[in-house]
């Protein structure tokens, strides 16, 4: 069966586009009701803290906990409960997100390799440990620049311990990191890890024998990112026909700006745009193969 | 043809028959890594010369001095000593090596060369292409 690879972050792994399957009343649930802002429109305004709060990821996980149990009746398989729903979680997560949708409209078998909170290094050393595997299609979904790369020793959200993310909401794990955290992230960091990681990704995918595309997230960085570096523009467009979106973040909150709510609880894209994203991906990827382009 | 190496290697090495000489302060792999996606980007990539650096380092960004920096177990530079130290990995180390070795492999272009140590083969661990040339002694290199 051919096979499409993709890695990226949240935005693109899918984060929370399976609560209401698993949870039919989360929209209807009480954790929604001191919350003023789930009218206001993500594709114009922007997340900022006010969907993807801290506060707001807590209390989502405890409602989905809550629910898990719930539906338990034996008290001493409580525990299993818990944690077969957050796999069942990531399962139809990983069914729904727009790459496996992609996927499968295509025919081909979803090779995950996305994570939550993935750094663009992250992205890149995933593609390099991957290159022996022959993949007929390669996508990588280009995270937020606003992340950098580095050796934790210690276990991390989903992370083992080894390359990790740092994040610029400060997600590290010991005060040690924290002072590492203060020492290297700035913005100029951030962005020399994106540009080189995009650079080097497009270089080796350019050598090697599979269908590639890219995805950036927000157009709210490129000025950022052009004024640091001047050339990237001009070096980028030779790839032109590899991008299928130069703000797939902000398409995503677009695509469902006429729902109620425009977002899951803690800010992540619904899962309807997944699904409408997976359709415009696939006729551009489909349009390719056809011409052989 | 242009020759990319750290400064330190450069002491041994003959570049008297080279154009150009861009030379490293640091030795650390993914700080040429990070070089090699600076000159692709300009355009000036074509009929490279790399020797790869020996140590195996962490970069590290500093923000005050607004460049790339390394730490190691022994040697933490400016960078705050204790932190430095006890966040070094020899294992991350090793396979930021790999990693950057592999990564430049595959973004230069077929004019391009990649000279290794060859004490530092069995490091290799990510795929790499037919462009990497080993050696013994970096005096003994004759380019």
């Amino acid at each position: 069966m051919k096979t499409l690879w993709y890695t990226g972050c949240s935005m693109t792994r899918g984060d929370e586009i399976a609560d209401t399957f698993l949870d039919p009343d989360f929209f209807n649930s009480d954790i929604w009701n001191d919350q003023f802002d789930y009218n206001s429109s993500i594709s114009e305004e922007g997340t900022h803290s006010a969907w993807k709060s801290r506060n707001r990821k807590d209390r989502r996980m405890a409602r989905l906990q809550q629910v898990a149990m719930m539906q338990e009746s034996d008290p001493l398989k409580l525990a299993d409960a818990s944690n077969n729903f957050l796999k069942q979680l990531r399962n139809k997560e990983h069914e729904l997100c727009w790459p496996a949708q992609l996927a499968n409209r295509l025919g081909y078998l979803c090779i995950h390799d996305g994570e939550s909170a993935a750094s663009p290094g992250i992205e890149l050393y995933r593609l390099i440990a991957d290159i022996d595997n022959y993949r007929d299609i390669r996508i990588i979904a280009w995270t937020y620049p606003l992340r950098l790369t580095y050796w934790g020793s210690n276990k991390f959200l989903r992370y083992d311990p080894g390359w990790q993310p740092m994040h610029v909401n400060r997600h590290i794990d010991n005060n040690m990191s924290r002072q590492y955290f203060d020492y290297c992230f700035d913005k100029k960091a951030t962005i020399n890890e994106w540009v080189e990681s995009v650079i080097i990704s497009a270089e080796l995918l350019k050598k090697i024998n599979c269908r590639w595309y890219f995805t950036f997230g927000s157009s709210s960085y490129w000025s950022l990112i052009n004024q640091m570096f001047p050339n990237f523009k001009s070096w980028l467009a030779q790839y032109e026909k590899h991008i299928l979106s130069y703000q797939v973040f902000d398409d995503q909150y677009k695509l469902t700006d006429n729902l109620t709510p425009k977002a899951m609880y803690a800010g992540h894209p619904r899962v309807e745009a997944h699904t409408l994203l997976s359709e415009i991906f696939f006729n551009k990827i489909q349009n390719d193969i056809s011409n052989n382009i | 043809m242009i020759l990319v190496t750290t400064s330190n290697n450069l002491k041994e090495l003959d570049s008297s028959n080279f154009k150009k000489v861009i030379t490293l302060k640091y030795q650390s792999a993914s700080i040429l890594r990070f070089k090699i996606a600076e000159l692709i980007l300009e355009n000036n990539a074509d009929n490279l010369i790399i020797v790869m650096p020996d140590d195996i380092t962490n970069r590290v960004w500093s923000s005050r001095h607004e460049e790339y920096r390394v730490f190691d177990k022994e040697n933490s530079d400016d960078f705050i000593g204790h932190v430095s130290k006890l966040m070094f990995n020899q294992v991350g180390a090793t396979d930021e090596w790999a990693l950057s070795i592999s990564a430049i492999s595959y973004a230069i272009n077929d004019s391009c060369k990649i000279y290794c140590n060859t004490s530092l083969k069995e490091k290799i661990k990510y795929p790499v292409r037919d462009n990497i040339i080993f050696y013994n002694e970096l005096r003994d290199i004759n380019f």
